[in-house]
């Protein structure tokens, strides 16, 4: 998996993003997974890698709920 | 039936960048967290690849629902049961057996799925106990794993 510079995911806090395979950019944002995919219709599955931005302002601990 | 992970032997994943305001300064600054690039699957369906985190802190595999939907899983349908975490919130969570991607690393699992949770969790039931060995390699910022 490429290299990605967390500078690139700086305008989407707290957003679901679809970042290109080589990771150098963001293809596709949204506020959940459902939207996102929805906005990834014609993406071949194995060419970006979703994931979830986390809020800047707190540390993640899994807290179910 | 169960397909163990194929022997590659050892192979590390960096950590993910995220960025992150720093406590002290206030500062946005690159936090790096063992995340590592997952795709799950049932019978031909495959979800897109995500970041899962790898979490020695999880007892299970915890996936948002909506990836198990992409996979054509009908949620609620799996055993049903209960997880609980910091802060004591309970929340339900519906087991299923689904196929597991990491790079080519190819086995099935047992995965819960919620709809509370939106962060996927890679826990030591179903995930860890698939590898000899999974060590945090913090200076680095590397998991490594032993097939």
């Amino acid at each position: 998996m490429a290299k990605v510079s967390s500078n690139i995911l700086l305008p989407y806090e707290n957003k679901w993003v679809a970042v290109s395979k080589d990771g150098k950019k963001v293809v596709a944002a949204a506020s959940g997974i459902d939207a996102l995919v929805k906005k990834l219709k014609g993406f071949e599955k194995e060419s970006v890698v979703l994931t979830k931005v986390f809020p800047f302002d707190a540390y993640y601990s899994p807290n179910v709920g | 039936m169960l397909i163990t992970p194929r022997m590659l032997g050892r192979f590390t994943v960096s950590y993910y960048p995220y960025p992150a305001r720093d406590a002290k300064t206030g500062k946005v600054i690159e936090y790096f967290r063992p995340s590592v690039p997952v795709q799950i699957s049932k019978g031909n369906q495959r979800s897109f690849i995500f970041q899962a985190l790898v979490d020695s802190g999880s007892d299970r595999n915890l996936f948002p629902a909506k990836f198990g939907e992409q996979i054509g899983l009908d949620i609620r349908s799996g055993n049903k049961y209960h997880i609980e975490g910091i802060g004591k919130y309970r929340i339900n969570v519906y087991t299923h057996i689904i196929g597991f991607h990491l790079y080519n690393i190819n086995f099935q699992t047992e995965a819960d799925f919620c709809y509370e949770q939106e962060i996927p969790l890679l826990g030591r039931i179903g995930f860890f106990d698939k590898f000899k060995k999974v060590s945090f390699k913090e200076k680095k910022r590397m998991v490594e794993f032993k097939t």
